[in-house]
């Protein structure tokens, strides 16, 4: 269940007031006119509402016509949180004039406020698509979300969250929502999962990709084993398991099993960079730096937008004095995911290896900043965790 | 510590073998209609055929690359070799079959599109996506066509296209609403769009009003109550007005057990939520569903009338009404909301049992024996 719920009713009145100064008298007026849009106006700013909704109407009554009045007539009568009649001023505001700029967003706005959900659905969605991108479309899209949500229309959900992401890429309310909504739509596919398929190789995958994320890994290794006993050549299962038994048993058995259990993947999906990617990682661990770099490379050569992959080549590269080289894949890896702690880590060792201080310095500050607001919330993480690979971690003593 | 990272996306299943002989045969369907120069090739192709029919692949493969040789000019046997390299998962291989079987016959079925897959099998996402596309687009071939949109999933994510991958998530979740993969490729695309929404929630924003609950949600998903409502309390810290914030953490005092909090906590973050928000419908029916365990009808009745204006469609707020309602002695008032219940939720046995003595205290003895059956049918079916 959603709980964005009327977070979009947080409303400054100062911001109404931006969006009213652009609503001049729209055609020539005779003098009293304009000197009570002026008083209108002024009282808007210091939040004088009645007044300001007394002196459009008197406006209104001397030219019932002007679109921009009904429209500043409703911004006031919102504001006083009469919904029901800032509804109506902004309807007339636009049967006068249909393209008058955000009106169907506030008409939308204002029936929802008033309680019409269903009947401000299409004036939202209509102002949502055509608003420009300030703080009232955000307001829009958070309740067309709720809408869409309500009313279990993924597609059309989706397309506003991904809308409100791309406008509003840095806003917490808009990260919040998309945080929330994803969330929600996948615990419901899963749900869906659990009832249409109870037995099925894919819920166990899940189930232990589940126990994977709380980190159970004795517990997600038996849920994997059942996955590929329904069905052998799950995609993705084997891996899996790998990753899972190497963090129940690290000792040399473990290690050796797991390594089976990767080349059963490649056997089966010779094109899984992940799996490259692990054997590389044990290759690592061992010491193997040349099988290590070899299986990290073909991991890259086969997804090359593989960020953990990118991370571990540039390691191995720097540690075999390869710095230019590294550099170039830390650098890839950065713009893929730039809140990669680890990449960024990797990258000013290479600078500084390359004698490229000040890019050096610049890069661990960044890895400084994403490890300062992870540490604090490492636990988190974990919630919504659904990697079957551990990420690229710096080694012990690396940070230091 | 391990930090998130977005595992690139595991391949679809493999490809069920109805539809691979499906495919064999439309990819290949007219091989015996080509001319045959001579009994080498007969036998060969012969060989070939039958090595596909018991699935050994590996011979089936070195059956058709002789027959590819033997009769370079037939395009029917570079697709055929083609479908072979894909099933044994070489898509290197698979993609020149394909290609050549393309240039030789440009309208041959399937081929395009098994070859678009070949290529996303090889990680060159932006070449296969057209392909993938026009594919998906096809509804020829339904089997095919979900395959094809698993594969346009993964690529639109390799390349970072997560908006056209969320609507291809969603068209294959209305196309195959029951079907177990494309419900674990939809729970899998959410589950790390969510994972990247709170990283850069945290990165951008991590003291804000919205990282603050976002923090407390996800702790309490944990079960971590304590700590989430202290993440809560630092949202409220923040904006003391927020919307959702004062519910959550009286959810999190009854989830807690007592341990985080005593049910009147829970009451009042009930009650300065709604007065926050008076819409708030989970408010309403949390603190509606206390009051009714205490016995204080009327205030619970108001409150699930509260919930259900602003939600119609909120079940469990209408079954909270009819329930107070048939206990304050109402049944005629209580009817509507628990056959709006059970329309929205058919398999709720507290809505067909309420209803069925709602319809016992109206007399309609036939209504409320049907009822009572569908209440003992679902107990018996179990969750």
């Amino acid at each position: 269940m959603l709980q964005m719920r009327r977070a979009g009713w947080v409303v400054s009145s100062a911001l109404m007031i931006a969006c009213l100064q652009a609503q001049t008298p729209d055609r020539p007026t005779e003098e009293p006119v304009k000197d009570r849009f002026q008083r209108a106006q002024k009282a808007l700013a210091e939040h004088q509402y009645a007044a300001a909704a007394r002196e459009f109407e008197a406006i209104l009554a001397i030219d019932p016509a002007l679109a921009g009045a009904h429209a500043n007539l409703g911004v006031a009568r919102y504001l006083l949180a009469d919904y029901e009649e800032a509804a109506a001023a902004f309807r007339r505001a636009l049967e006068l004039d249909p393209a008058m700029g955000n009106a169907e967003l506030y008409l939308g706005l204002s029936q929802a406020r008033a309680g019409n959900i269903e009947k401000a659905l299409p004036s939202l969605s209509r102002g949502f698509w055509n608003a420009s991108n300030d703080p009232w479309r955000l307001q829009a899209g958070v309740l067309l979300s709720e809408l869409y949500a309500t009313r279990k229309e993924d597609d059309k959900l989706l397309e506003v969250v991904q809308a409100l992401k791309q406008a509003f890429p840095r806003d917490p309310n808009v990260l919040y929502l998309a945080y929330r909504i994803y969330s929600d739509m996948g615990a419901r596919a899963i749900a869906d999962l659990v009832r249409e398929a109870p037995d099925s190789a894919r819920l166990h995958q899940v189930t232990a990709e589940l126990l994977v994320s709380e980190g159970d890994f004795p517990r997600a290794v038996r849920q994997f084993r059942k996955a590929l006993e329904i069905e052998p050549g799950l995609s993705g299962a084997s891996r899996a398991l790998a990753v899972a038994i190497m963090n129940t048993n690290p000792d040399d058995a473990g290690i050796r099993e797991a390594e089976q259990a990767l080349e059963s993947e490649l056997a089966l999906n010779p094109r899984d960079a992940e799996s490259q990617y692990q054997l590389g990682e044990i290759a690592w661990r061992r010491g193997d730096e040349q099988d290590a770099l070899q299986r990290y490379s073909a991991a890259v050569e086969l997804e090359p937008r593989f960020a953990e992959g990118l991370v571990a080549l540039g390691k191995a590269l720097t540690a075999s004095g390869e710095f230019e080289r590294a550099a170039k894949h830390l650098e890839d890896a950065v713009k893929i995911d730039p809140e990669n702690e680890v990449a960024h880590y990797r990258l000013a060792q290479a600078y500084r290896q390359l004698g490229r201080v000040g890019e050096a310095v610049k890069e661990l500050e960044e890895f400084r900043r994403i490890r300062s607001a992870s540490e604090a919330l490492g636990a988190i993480y974990r919630q919504v965790q659904r990697s079957t690979v551990p990420g690229e971690s710096l080694d012990s003593g690396d940070s230091q | 510590m391990t930090r998130v990272c977005l595992a690139p996306w595991t391949r679809a299943g493999a490809m069920p073998w109805p539809l691979v002989a499906a495919l064999f045969w439309l990819v290949g369907g007219s091989i015996l209609a080509q001319p045959v120069p001579d009994e080498v090739l007969q036998h060969t192709y012969q060989e070939a055929e039958q090595a596909f029919r018991e699935q050994r692949l590996d011979a089936a493969a070195t059956g058709y690359r002789k027959l590819a040789e033997l009769s370079p000019d037939t395009a029917e046997v570079h697709a055929k070799l083609g479908l072979i390299h894909y099933l044994r998962g070489r898509f290197h291989d698979a993609v020149p079959s394909f290609r050549k079987a393309l240039d030789l016959k440009p309208g041959l079925p399937n081929v395009d599109a098994l070859l678009a897959i070949s290529l996303a099998g090889i990680g060159q996402h932006a070449e296969a996506i057209p392909g993938l596309e026009k594919g998906f687009s096809d509804p020829g071939n339904d089997d095919l066509r979900r395959l094809i949109g698993l594969e346009l999933q993964r690529s639109y994510a390799a390349l970072g296209r997560n908006d056209s991958a969320g609507a291809i998530v969603a068209r294959l979740g209305k196309l195959y609403p029951d079907d177990p993969e494309v419900l674990y490729h939809t729970g899998r695309f959410h589950a790390d769009m969510a994972t990247a929404a709170m990283q850069r929630l945290l990165a951008v924003s991590p003291n804000s009003v919205w990282g603050h609950q976002a923090s407390g949600d996800a702790l309490e998903s944990l079960g971590n109550h304590a700590l989430a409502i202290v993440e809560y309390r630092k949202a409220l810290a923040e904006r003391p007005d927020q919307p959702g914030v004062h519910y959550s953490i009286g959810r999190s005092i009854q989830s807690g057990a007592g341990a985080a909090g005593t049910e009147n906590d829970a009451m009042d973050a009930y009650r300065q939520e709604l007065r926050i928000d008076p819409t708030n419908a989970l408010a309403a029916y949390e603190l509606g569903e206390i009051l009714r365990k205490r016995s204080q009808l009327g205030e619970a009745r108001d409150l699930f009338r509260q919930a259900v204006t602003h939600r119609p469609d909120f079940g469990l707020g209408r079954i909270g009404l009819g329930r107070v309602l048939r206990e304050l002695e109402e049944p005629d008032q209580a009817r509507p909301h628990l056959e709006a219940a059970v329309r929205i939720s058919p398999d709720n046995e507290v809505a067909r049992y309420q209803l069925a003595l709602v319809y016992r205290a109206l007399g309609d003895l036939a209504a409320a024996e049907r009822e009572m059956q569908a209440f003992q049918s679902l107990q018996q079916k179990g969750p």
